[in-house]
């Protein structure tokens, strides 16, 4: 695999579109897109399905016209004001310098990614049963890990979607102490949901191939008890 | 680190000696033993760079094993390629620790290569 | 004899080979050479790797590399990368950018990351304490990674196997079949 591929696996991709520029500078700011593709903290496209970053320039006269998304769903897109010196407000300075453009972009991708988290956690539905499978999004703050076995939990829900039985059998903890913690996770917008079947086909990373006992043998080895039952 | 002036005219005379006077020499850079390029004459400046660190890290690894097999400190790598050889030799000065690094082709005699190789080595220990 | 791997990175001066030196059952080996580069305050840097290894009771054995830190020697990340079941990254948060340094080993380490485990140990954090580790836990999301990160001292043991328990807790959940409820 590529260098280009791998990371491209890891970049959230986000859709970009570009309106009221002139044409040179809607040109150039193609091309930059493209060429900054192998630095930019996010894979910039001008042909997803939802548009999530709107660079508009002098002559889009309302923004309020902008509309988002494939048939209008979803949230309406961020926008990035692109003018001259002098022009008014604006977050991008014409003529576009491919370094401030890679950081406008990385900047409003990071804060594209984060709302949409949090709109995914807002979503979720109550903890109740096993019909539902949690991710963490981002690794939690220290105020939430602590608790006996907090860590071993978050880090289970790092590595793939967890449903509460799978986390009360692999983590080890009793039931009620991994609700809890889920409650607290999902209070803190830090957790994703799905069916366990469709989290496992999407979300969950490919398995680990290793030896049968590999992990047992080397927690005997370094004196840690014994992880999960394999 | 900045590399004295008199160590880097040793160097750079060292560089074109090799490459002026020894058959099949490509390429030859002289580094400091943490990767950093002194001088050097490769078809391609960015190529400087890789081989400095190349170097070094082949330098360290060769000196490791020499002590491992308990044969004492390593004075010079050789690598055997499909097209010719990379030889590094260690040049300790007492200022700094160097590595002259020597690419030839398979029309190079080896031999040869590595002796002037560790003259210039030695030429550089002793600026 | 069957051999495993587990690669220790980051920052020059972060504690690589300390931490390797905390779990090996031998010395580590390391190819650190005096450091002429002004603008780290250190005096030797790794060059190659630091090696050290664990027996394991049926006779494997478990390699753990430690890899230079400078990103002039990312041709050693590649090669000490392949075939490692997992990756411990350590920081130097007293570093003036240390989440520049930590992009720095999530794209040098793109590949193993995604195809394996990663843990994330901060260092320093005592008297370094920004940036603190729930913004290293933000910047780590946004770039599209999400695993442990937690505050480590490697000169203690007990600290060094935490980071090991759970990236070990990764790899054993990964390699699970489905579990049924």
């Amino acid at each position: 695999m590529t260098d280009a591929a791998t990371a491209a696996l890891r970049r959230p991709a986000l859709g970009l579109s570009v309106e009221g520029l002139a044409p040179r500078d809607e040109l150039l700011l193609k091309s930059l897109v493209r060429l900054l593709d192998h630095r930019t903290q996010h894979q910039w496209s001008f042909h997803a399905e939802r548009c999530d970053l709107l660079i508009a320039g002098e002559g889009l006269s309302r923004l309020a016209a902008v509309s988002g998304g494939a048939a209008g769903d979803g949230p309406p897109p961020t926008v990035l004001r692109a003018a001259r010196a002098g022009s008014g407000a604006h977050e991008l300075s014409l003529p576009l310098n491919p370094e401030v453009l890679e950081q406008a972009l990385n900047r409003a991708g990071a804060a594209i990614v984060e709302a949409r988290q949090r709109a995914e956690a807002r979503a979720a539905v109550p903890i109740l049963d096993d019909e539902q499978a949690f991710q963490l999004t981002r690794w939690p703050p220290s105020e939430l890990l602590r608790g006996p076995g907090r860590l071993a939990l978050a880090t289970l829900l790092v590595s793939r979607p967890c449903t509460v039985t799978q986390l009360h059998l692999r983590g080890c903890a009793e039931r009620s102490v991994c609700l809890a913690f889920l409650h607290e996770l999902q209070r803190a917008e830090l957790l994703r949901s799905d069916a366990p079947r469709a989290a496992a086909a999407s979300s969950a990373p490919a398995p680990v191939p290793a030896l049968p006992g590999l992990f047992a043998r080397i927690r005997r080895r370094l004196g840690l008890r014994p992880g999960l039952a394999s | 680190m900045n590399i004295p002036p008199h160590i880097h005219a040793v160097a750079q005379a060292a560089v074109d000696s090799l490459m002026r006077e020894v058959k099949g020499v490509r390429a030859v850079v002289v580094s400091t033993e943490d990767g950093f390029e002194v001088t050097g004459r490769i078809e391609n400046t960015a190529k400087v760079a890789q081989l400095s660190a190349v170097a070094s890290s082949l330098a360290a690894l060769g000196s490791l094993s020499g002590e491992e097999s308990n044969l004492g400190a390593c004075t010079s790598v050789t690598v055997e390629a499909a097209h010719g050889h990379v030889v590094m030799v260690q040049a300790r000065h007492r200022e700094v620790d160097l590595i002259v690094s020597v690419v030839a082709g398979r029309d190079a005699v080896i031999g040869q290569v590595l002796y002037f190789a560790k003259q210039a080595a030695r030429t550089l220990a002793q600026a | 004899m069957i051999e495993h791997k587990i690669l220790f990175s980051g920052t020059m001066g972060a504690g690589k080979t300390t931490a390797i030196a905390a779990v090996s059952e031998i010395g580590p080996l390391s190819t650190d050479v005096r450091n002429t580069d002004a603008s780290v305050a250190k005096a030797t840097t790794t060059v190659g790797l630091d090696y050290g290894e664990l027996t394991l009771d049926n006779g494997e054995r478990l390699r753990l590399y430690g890899t230079p830190g400078q990103s002039r020697f990312a041709f050693m990340w590649d090669i000490l990368a392949r075939g490692a079941l997992g990756l411990v990254i350590l920081i130097d948060n007293s570093r003036p950018d240390p989440l520049a340094d930590l992009d720095v080993y999530l794209d040098g380490f793109a590949d193993l990351i995604g195809r394996s485990a990663c843990v994330v140990g901060i260092g320093r954090t005592e008297t370094h304490a920004s940036p603190d580790i729930d913004a290293h836990g933000r910047h780590m999301a946004a770039r599209g990674v999400v695993c442990p990160v937690l505050p480590v001292d490697v000169r203690e043991r007990a600290q060094v196997l935490q980071l090991l328990d759970l990236l070990l807790l990764q790899l054993e959940s990964r390699s699970l079949s489905d579990l049924r409820a």
